[in-house]
């Protein structure tokens, strides 16, 4: 009975049921072995430009500089004066692509990833579907993830050849991937003026260079600093400088905490750049310049952590694990009328906070520091992979999203202060009150309060950071004396110095 | 193949094509033919390849490097984490197991009789094992013991003092095992079946000789359901040394590392810290306790562990 349904039910295979089988197990074969192969380019599509299909190849930088230097030949020239004069009622805008060129991106699908929340999402969005707009036929894909996950899904990517034409790049990971030849190296594009930065101060970009290329454009500027709640203050009584000592933050806590009841969570917290900061005011650094050791002492640590320890004790700094809400709303929610952010996080964390009008002042430093120790940072890159098939497509964005001021009419000052002088001036007048917060912020630190960004931690760095939170997170546990610090730091920072030192030897 | 040729060797000759339908093997290896190209390439393949992988230095970005067995030899003296993460693991399956094996022993006691409502009562209870493993259920038991969640409220009503439960290092494991112990649904489904099974006969003859319900229980029931407690014993210990969801999703491994899962530290080697060998190697090493604990299992069954149709 079975037997005879089911020959009924094959019986439509008729005698092809073998070639059938066989047709469908090397079809999943062939698919199998296709998505192993990942890693090896893919092939090109015949539309492509011919320039194109040759910088696919992953190989020797020399090789592929001069690919691209081919690649770059083929832009128009006149694209560079286009730029540079901008009118300050229209938006600046970069030259447009041929007409023919745009038309050979019919049916092709251009790959864009971020990381970030859904305010930036939307409004990322926004601009690429303006920019595909221009391009007849052409789709976008986008990806976009919390920056806790994004460096997990891109790795996977990247180990798979799947990497995103475009992708939100951060200051930590261009290296490694410039290294591993993951990113392109984007100097033909911007020799040709196909991505404009004749506006741009050498100083703005700098931070996409590896090794003389520059491998991601810089999508804005940004700097360190504390946010704290004003209002709070001035029902204290107290005032807070721009640059306060962490004595200082440490009183006005205590004062605040008497006239308010809200306590102080940096002084609870143990994020690296406190101790970052701490040591670059006193000539250090996170991080020693080769890499192999941390750039404070000891002293500096415990100095540091007794100061907070101190705190906790008081119960200026709360108890571990008393507030369990976002970050991000922390001073709304009353847990804590200072936390740290970066400048372009301060519209965000207005809003988050009951649209309050927060204050921004450098993050605090020890007694005798010798300079400044705020640094500028590009906030984040646009990176192209060497993996794409659409190298010049994803150049024309890069430097749609540097020159075009209709970008930062929707995005503002999200991905940090523009760094074309032409969208800088365009935008001035329409600024916001958090956008004119942090122009004169980051015109204050230029003006001799700041010194220059240190290198890239080095990869192992999450390693480190984490023998780093667990000490902290026993010290706030008050599992240590304050005779111990000393001790417990020291010990701690031989330990960090030991990874440091066997990864730097591993990489030989 | 070719011994299906052989075989038939004597046989008048016949087209393949013929002699696949005649047999109806080709319906056959098409029936598992997905099966086993998902087998080989996404259980098999990836399985040796992770061997290979604790044998090397691997960050994803750059290719490979044969390391032999330093991953190993770090793991078992310089890595405070991989022991911590290891010992909080067998904390938690010591307490959750047996926990959950007696919840779930006992509910499905309790719906084993039949009344109106049993049928409700068995969606009700299997209810948190469908939903139990999913992220919403953790961010919800995350809500109902946060600081000020549902349980400190509750103990608020009754004027008892809150309790930071998931930022205490003596408490915060517990919650997370009382999580694990409330999705006891499926075990409780097997129970109810061996119980079920038990025949009737059995009770009927005891309550002639005059046993009571206690009596019955410990001189029928759990005999004759040995076997679906060797089974939920097995699965219960491999479920509990694979954790991974609620630390992950609930503490972090916070506080002072106390709900460090072994599952979470290797996700953290991996996907943190990039180092693919080195997580590679930690698979490994739980795989080899896993394989070891369910072997002793397996051998104790044969005391303890009865079937009615005497294991054939």
């Amino acid at each position: 009975m079975a037997k005879s349904a089911m020959k009924r039910f094959f019986g439509i295979f008729g005698k092809n049921i073998a070639a059938f089988t066989v047709l469908s197990l090397s079809l999943c074969l062939a698919l199998l072995f296709s998505s192993c192969e990942g890693g090896a380019p893919a092939p090109a599509g015949t539309s492509a430009p011919a320039s194109e299909t040759a910088s696919q190849t992953t190989a020797s930088q020399t090789e592929a500089a001069q690919t691209e230097a081919s690649a770059g030949a083929d832009a128009p020239e006149s694209q560079t004066e286009a730029t540079s004069a901008p009118a300050s009622a229209t938006a600046p805008a970069p030259a447009q692509a041929d007409s023919d060129e745009a038309a050979s991106y019919d049916g092709k699908s251009i790959r864009i990833s971020w990381w970030g929340n859904d305010v930036r999402t939307n409004m990322t969005n926004e601009i690429i579907d303006t920019f595909v707009a221009k391009y007849p036929g052409l789709k976008a894909e986008v990806e976009y993830s919390a920056f806790g996950d994004y460096f997990t899904k891109l790795n996977t990517q990247a180990a798979g050849g799947q990497l995103p034409d475009v992708m939100q790049m951060d200051y930590s990971k261009i290296v490694p991937f410039a290294d591993s030849g993951l990113i392109l190296n984007l100097n033909a594009y911007i020799d040709s003026g196909r991505i404009d930065l004749s506006g741009v101060g050498d100083t703005m970009v700098s931070g996409g260079l590896v090794n003389g290329g520059m491998y991601g454009i810089t999508t804005g500027v940004n700097a360190p600093c504390m946010l704290y709640d004003p209002q709070v203050l001035e029902d204290a009584g107290v005032t807070l400088s721009m640059a306060p000592t962490w004595t200082e933050v440490y009183e006005v806590s205590k004062a605040v905490l008497a006239a308010t009841g809200i306590k102080n969570a940096i002084l609870g917290i143990g994020w690296e750049n406190y101790i970052d900061m701490y040591a670059r005011s006193l000539g250090g650094s996170l991080y020693a310049p080769d890499g192999k050791s941390v750039g404070y002492t000891a002293e500096m640590l415990a100095a540091l952590w007794d100061l907070q320890l101190t705190a906790i004790e008081e119960g200026v700094a709360p108890e571990p694990g008393e507030y369990s809400g976002e970050v991000a709303s922390i001073i709304g929610n009353k847990a804590s009328w200072m936390i740290d952010a970066f400048t372009n996080q301060l519209a965000p964390y207005n809003e988050s906070n009951g649209n309050m009008q927060l204050a921004m002042c450098e993050y605090p430093v020890p007694e005798g520091a010798i300079r400044p120790h705020t640094y500028l940072k590009p906030t984040m890159f646009w990176s192209v992979a060497t993996t794409s098939g659409l190298q010049d497509l994803s150049a024309d964005f890069l430097n749609y999203f540097t020159n075009d001021g209709t970008v930062f009419d929707v995005c503002g000052t999200d991905r940090g202060m523009p760094i074309s002088a032409a969208v800088r001036e365009y935008l001035a007048p329409k600024a916001s009150e958090a956008d004119r917060q942090i122009g004169e912020y980051l015109d204050y630190l230029a003006d001799g309060h700041s010194s220059p960004i240190d290198p890239p931690a080095p990869a192992v760095m999450s390693e480190v950071y984490t023998e780093y939170l667990t000490v902290f997170e026993q010290m706030t546990y008050r599992q240590y004396s304050h005779d111990e610090l000393p001790g417990v730091t020291q010990s701690l920072i031989e330990k960090m110095n030991g990874i440091l030192r066997d990864a730097a030897a591993a990489e030989q | 193949m070719p011994a299906i040729s052989q075989k038939r060797a004597g046989s008048k000759p016949m087209g393949l094509a013929a002699r696949l339908k005649k047999n109806n093997i080709a319906a056959g290896y098409m029936f598992i033919g997905l099966y086993v190209i998902g087998f080989f390439s996404f259980v098999l393949f990836p399985f040796l390849y992770s061997f290979y992988l604790a044998l090397t230095d691997y960050d994803v970005l750059t290719p490979a490097r044969w390391v032999g067995v330093d991953n190993f030899v770090k793991m078992f003296t310089a890595d405070d984490l991989f022991w911590k993460s290891f010992f909080v693991t067998v904390k938690f399956a010591v307490v959750q197991v047996p926990l959950k094996l007696l919840v779930s022993l006992l509910v499905a006691l309790a719906l084993s009789k039949a009344t109106k409502l049993t049928g409700v009562y068995r969606v009700v209870y299997y209810m948190p094992s469908i939903v139990g493993g999913s992220v919403a259920v953790a961010m919800t038991w995350k809500q109902i013991w946060d600081n000020s969640g549902l349980v400190n409220s509750a103990l608020g009503q009754l004027g008892i003092p809150a309790v930071r439960w998931l930022s205490n290092e003596r408490t915060a494991i517990y919650v997370l095992i009382l999580l694990g112990v409330w999705q006891f649904g499926a075990s409780m489904l097997i129970f109810l079946a061996g119980i079920k099974n038990v025949p009737s006969s059995l009770h009927e003859a005891a309550i002639v000789d005059g046993a009571g319900p206690v009596k019955r229980f410990f001189a029928i029931t759990l005999p004759m359901i040995t076997s679906s407690i060797f089974f939920n014993l097995i699965n219960g210990i491999i479920g509990s040394l694979q954790a991974f969801n609620s630390s992950y999703l609930i503490t972090s491994g916070k506080p002072l590392n106390s709900t460090l899962y072994y599952g979470l530290q290797m996700y953290r080697q991996a996907f943190d810290h990039f180092k693919m060998g080195y997580a590679s190697a930690m698979a490994w090493f739980m795989f080899v306790i896993i394989v070891a604990l369910t072997v002793a299992v397996f051998r104790s069954s044969s005391a303890w562990v009865f079937y009615q149709d005497e294991g054939r």
